[in-house]
């Protein structure tokens, strides 16, 4: 107690990440119209504006390749779950494995290599995203299970279908949501790291990380100082969203 | 005492500890002669570990003292818990703190603990130190941590609930040992504990603190008159005929299927009304035996019937019958409620699957009542599980188990998570209920005297196997194994005829279990298990040699 | 070299030299734009160079300011350990590569640039672990643990906090070397690519710009073949830390 509460330590920091993001969210939103009114064209806007433009492409894509990894991810851990104990210590093997691995480096070379249309790179965001959900889901799952709370509902006669509808699914839903958040930071960095590369979101579509290593490319600071920044922050409002909600 | 010509070791005068203006511990005066031993005993909470770490030099930060405490001499402090840095090898550490002390270099620190080691009666085999201590039986990590002490050889050693969490077979022969070195070594020794933890038993004083005052402690309870009950008659309720439990492990290199048993084929029966007590140490399958009776889950082995039906048979709502009759409280009550549920909406849950027949609107009547018979108000029903304490979260237990009105508990180590008091007044109140309902029940404890006092029959588990089985009069009068001995010497203080502990399960040595820690073990021994003999009417005994005193 | 390094070391070898070799295979068979393995070799070794430095050092400054600021929150040296535990997540390497390449294009000089730029997300990592580990090491002490039982030992102060809990906060630092080898690695690819330094990672970039699977798959090999030696690296270094002082005298007579 002398040490602080980590529990409203760490809520406090999710309630402060979520302000954090829907603001970014919103200032990107309305970013067209602070310019002059009318949609812009990219080239002449100032550096900020240009930036917040960019967070729109970043976003939502962050948001479509997490919500997909997060899904595969969470797909993986219940599939493993319940289809019985060898198929179990396989698969989460494999995603073991696999997080051994650099992944991240598999969306510049997928986009490279395949041509780059959205959503191939969201697939391959997701796939790179999925093992680390995965797993972590899993080790949750696991923890519930042991629950000697179901254990007293077997007690009391209750089928193994109630013990799922009362007891599990309520019980699982904050920790597999904590779980598939992980997997937001996660795209959002990885979908930054292939554009900066150019290897990412195609041209039309605008992001922070393309227009940090176009800046950096062409050695302008002025230009690299906003998207960097908004990235720096986003990353940071994501993963405290994430971790909160473990908490 | 201060008329003596060498002053104690330690001695204290009104020691006061204050955390701002509230008093911790208030006016603490003793003094503990060389060769002495001290228990210091009181609740959680009491103040022990303040006053140790005060008397050791290491008062907690923002903790103000008044009055004189003076220790001579070097002193050493056991700190709760006894952890050791939990990754580095234990050799290590031992080699530092002993040359610390005492200036010496590797091999002449290792070769002093190994003495001590000896002293404490830790086979040359049994030393598995070069490994970190997070990978040392709990046991042996205690028995390690005296040892440094002895190694170190100082002149007062205190001891901040030592052993806690071993069984008490194994923690009341260590410290007993302890307390013969002290003694014989003339070195004061402070132990102190929680009044269940036996520190009494070695020592040959006891002060006890209470609201901050430390004060010789009360004589115990004489222990109550053993009255002879007379459930246990007619035929019986819930009977296993050969009942086992045992866990796949996976496959060898030849393709044959291992598996773990921890609960050989054992026969038991309760009947109606009826209270047996299943004894044994932490490891020795009391638990998954009680478990496997209520089919959760249902044993690997055997047959386990309720009023003569097979559970095994049973079909769903079969099943649910049987359940409504027989339920179970839980060692851990807290964990056993589901916490996003509140316990109310719980308990109906539990009163809609179990009594169909009390109809929806009588519902809210039936819950006030099992709470009001586990001693609680109906204002707790719209609680969180989070928001209870844990005397609170046991009553809970106990009202979910008598909600359907069964005919029969398992309790599993019921209420393991309360303190002295506390657990005794609900098992009072658990024993009422028990003679008010006629409830048979199954007791699964590792506290021998106290499960027995209030039981009609006792059986002992070693490693999954009966190994006695009587009367709970003729068990604590005259039990025979030397396990239920030592069981019941632990429960009194005294110092148990064991050595060591339990051995894993994954390494049962042939023959008899217990062959390793026993003193009456002879060649025999290793040679076969023993069976479970008839030696008075409706005593069994499980030992090749029974009969030596 | 000691034994449990031999171990490690062994057990990682198939992880390590079998994606290697098959890297090397592959770019030593004759293709449209194959470097040849020796090329691939190289370019290896020098994503090595740019990489282990700057995780090491990353990582031990990192765990030493965590440390500092569970022990000294106040301190400079804590100071300094709350910042990174902090920036944590917001530093990812490619950006600070981003940020380290527009620097070399304003003139600065380039190599500590560049290792200081992979070495703060390690750093960063490991100082958010170490961090709370020693704040639990010495709040321990308030109410049991290891460290107390240490003081009750009548070990000196400085002997507590060297010898147990140091090693406390710094375990569970190395323990998540791995993933700082995978951000280092994203980092150093980002990195050689934007200043167009000859490594595998810029290797295999480039082959991607240009759609060339031939070219792509060697250097992927073997970056994969990098990590995990660098992962075995960092058990290594882990159970070093634990036996820093052990001997195998035993108390066994």
């Amino acid at each position: 107690m002398t040490l602080g509460d980590p529990d409203s330590r760490n809520g406090g920091r999710a309630a402060a990440a979520m302000a954090v993001l829907a603001g970014l969210a919103l200032a990107c939103t309305v970013a067209p119209l602070m310019a002059d009114g009318s949609v812009i064209r990219r080239h002449d806007a100032d550096p900020v504006v240009a930036a917040l433009l960019d967070g729109r492409g970043s976003l939502s894509f962050a948001l479509l390749a997490g919500l997909l990894g997060a899904a595969l991810g969470l797909g993986w851990a219940i599939a493993a779950s319940a289809l019985g104990q060898r198929a179990e210590r396989r698969m989460m093997d494999a995603a073991n494995r696999l997080l051994a691995l650099p992944l991240i480096l598999l969306v510049p070379l997928a986009a490279g290599l395949a041509g780059g249309g959205v959503g191939l790179l969201a697939a391959t965001v997701a796939a790179a995203t999925a093992p680390a959900v995965a797993a972590l889901a899993h080790a949750e799952l696991r923890a519930l299970m042991r629950r000697e709370f179901l254990t007293a509902a077997r007690a009391a006669g209750l089928s193994e279908g109630t013990i799922l509808r009362r007891h599990l699914i309520p019980n699982a839903r904050r920790p597999l949501l904590a779980a598939g958040a992980l997997a937001l930071p996660r795209a959002l960095a990885a979908e930054s790291f292939a554009s900066l590369l150019g290897l990412g979101l195609p041209a039309p579509v605008g992001s922070w990380g393309g227009s940090v290593g176009l800046a950096a490319r062409l050695g302008d600071g002025l230009a690299l100082a906003p998207p960097a920044l908004l990235l720096a922050v986003a990353l940071w409002g994501l993963c405290a969203f994430a971790e909160g909600l473990r908490r | 005492m201060i008329s003596r010509p060498v002053p104690p070791p330690v001695e204290t005068n009104a020691l006061t500890l204050l955390s701002g203006d509230r008093v911790l511990i208030d006016r603490a005066t003793l003094a503990v002669g060389a060769g002495e031993v001290l228990a210091v005993t009181g609740g959680a909470g009491a103040g022990k570990s303040l006053l140790l770490r005060a008397l050791a030099g290491l008062p907690l930060p923002g903790i103000d003292q008044t009055g004189s405490a003076r220790v001579d001499g070097r002193r050493l402090l056991i700190a709760q818990g006894g952890m050791l840095a939990p990754r580095r090898p234990l050799t290590m550490q031992a080699a530092e703190i002993v040359g610390h002390h005492l200036g010496l270099d590797t091999s002449a620190s290792l070769r002093r603990m190994a003495d001590a080691l000896d002293r404490l009666g830790v086979p040359a085999a049994a030393r598995r130190f070069d490994l970190p201590p997070d990978r040392l039986p709990d046991g042996l990590r205690w028995t390690a941590l005296f040892a440094l002490a002895l190694a170190v050889g100082p002149a007062v050693l205190l001891a901040d609930a030592p052993g806690a969490g071993l069984d008490p077979t194994v923690r009341l022969r260590l410290l007993h040992r302890l307390a013969d070195w002290a003694r014989g070594n003339a070195v004061a020794l402070i132990l102190a504990g929680r009044p269940e933890d036996g520190v009494a038993g070695p020592a040959s004083r006891v002060l006890a603190l209470r609201r901050g005052r430390l004060l010789p402690a009360p004589p115990p309870l004489p222990s109550p008159v053993l009255v002879p009950r007379t459930g246990g008659t007619g035929a019986p309720l819930l009977s296993g005929r050969g009942v086992s439990v045992s866990f796949a492990l996976g496959r060898t290199a030849k393709g044959a299927e291992r598996r773990l048993t921890a609960v050989h084929e054992t026969d038991i029966d309760l009947a109606e009304g009826e209270t047996v007590a299943l004894l044994g140490e932490t490891g020795s399958g009391k638990a998954m035996l009680a478990r496997a009776l209520a089919h959760l889950p249902a044993p690997s082995g055997g047959r386990v019937s309720w009023m003569g039906r097979d559970l095994a048979a049973a079909d769903a709502t079969g099943m649910r019958r049987v359940r409504r009759d027989l339920q179970i409280l839980f060692p851990d009550p807290a964990a056993s409620l589901d916490p996003v549920q509140t316990v109310g909406a719980q308990l109906a849950g539990i009163l809609e699957s179990l009594r169909p027949d009390i109809p929806a609107d009588r519902r809210a009547r039936r819950i006030a009542d099992a709470l009001e018979e586990a001693g609680l108000r109906a204002e707790i029903a719209p609680r969180w599980p989070a928001t209870l304490s844990a005397v609170e979260a046991a009553r809970v237990g106990l009202a979910r188990a008598l909600l359907p009105e069964p005919r029969a508990l398992v309790c599993d180590e019921p209420a393991a998570t309360l303190s002295a008091g506390e657990r005794a007044m609900f098992r009072d109140d658990l024993l009422g209920l028990r003679d008010r309902r006629r409830l048979a029940l199954l007791l699964a404890t590792e506290q021998a005297g106290e499960g027995l006092r209030h039981a009609d029959r006792g059986l002992v588990l070693l490693m999954g196997r009966v190994v006695e089985s009587a009367g709970a009069g003729a068990l604590l009068h005259g039990a025979r194994h030397p396990l239920t001995r030592a069981m019941l010497a632990a429960a009194r203080g005294e110092a148990p005829q064991l050595d060591g502990e339990a051995p894993s399960a994954l390494a049962a040595p042939d023959g008899c279990p217990l062959r390793p820690r026993c003193p009456n073990a002879r060649s025999f021994c290793s040679q076969a298990v023993p069976a479970l003999e008839e030696i008075a009417p409706g005593h069994h005994v499980a030992c090749h040699y029974w009969d030596t005193p | 070299m000691p034994r449990y390094a031999l171990r490690r070391l062994t057990e990682a070898l198939p992880a390590t030299l079998l994606p290697v070799a098959a890297g090397l295979a592959l770019a030593a068979m004759p293709g449209p734009e194959a470097g040849g393995a020796l090329g691939l070799l190289v370019a290896l070794a020098l994503t090595l160079l740019l990489v282990l430095p700057a995780l090491a050092v990353g990582t031990a400054v990192g765990a030493l300011a965590g440390a500092w600021a569970g022990l000294a929150p106040a301190s400079a040296a804590g100071r300094l350990g709350r910042l990174l535990a902090a920036a944590g997540p917001t530093l990812p390497g490619f950006l600070l590569a981003a940020v380290a390449a527009l620097a070399v294009r304003a003139g600065a000089s380039a190599a500590p640039l560049g290792w200081t730029a992979l070495a703060l997300p390690a750093a960063c990592q490991a100082a958010r672990l170490a961090r709370p580990a020693m704040e639990q090491a010495l709040g321990g002490a308030l109410g049991g643990g290891a460290l107390l039982t240490a003081q009750g030992f009548g070990l000196d102060e400085r002997t507590v906090l060297r010898g147990h809990a140091l090693p406390a906060a710094i375990a569970p630092a190395l323990g998540g070397f791995q993933n700082a080898v995978l951000a280092g690695l994203v980092g150093t690819v980002a990195l050689e690519s934007l200043l167009a330094l000859p490594g595998a990672g810029a290797l295999m970039i480039d082959a991607a710009r240009n759609g060339s699977v031939a070219g792509v798959l060697p250097a992927l090999c073997g970056l994969c073949g990098l990590t995990a030696f660098l992962t075995a690296l960092g058990a290594i270094a882990r159970d070093w830390a634990d036996n820093r002082w052990a001997d195998n005298r035993g108390i066994r007579r």
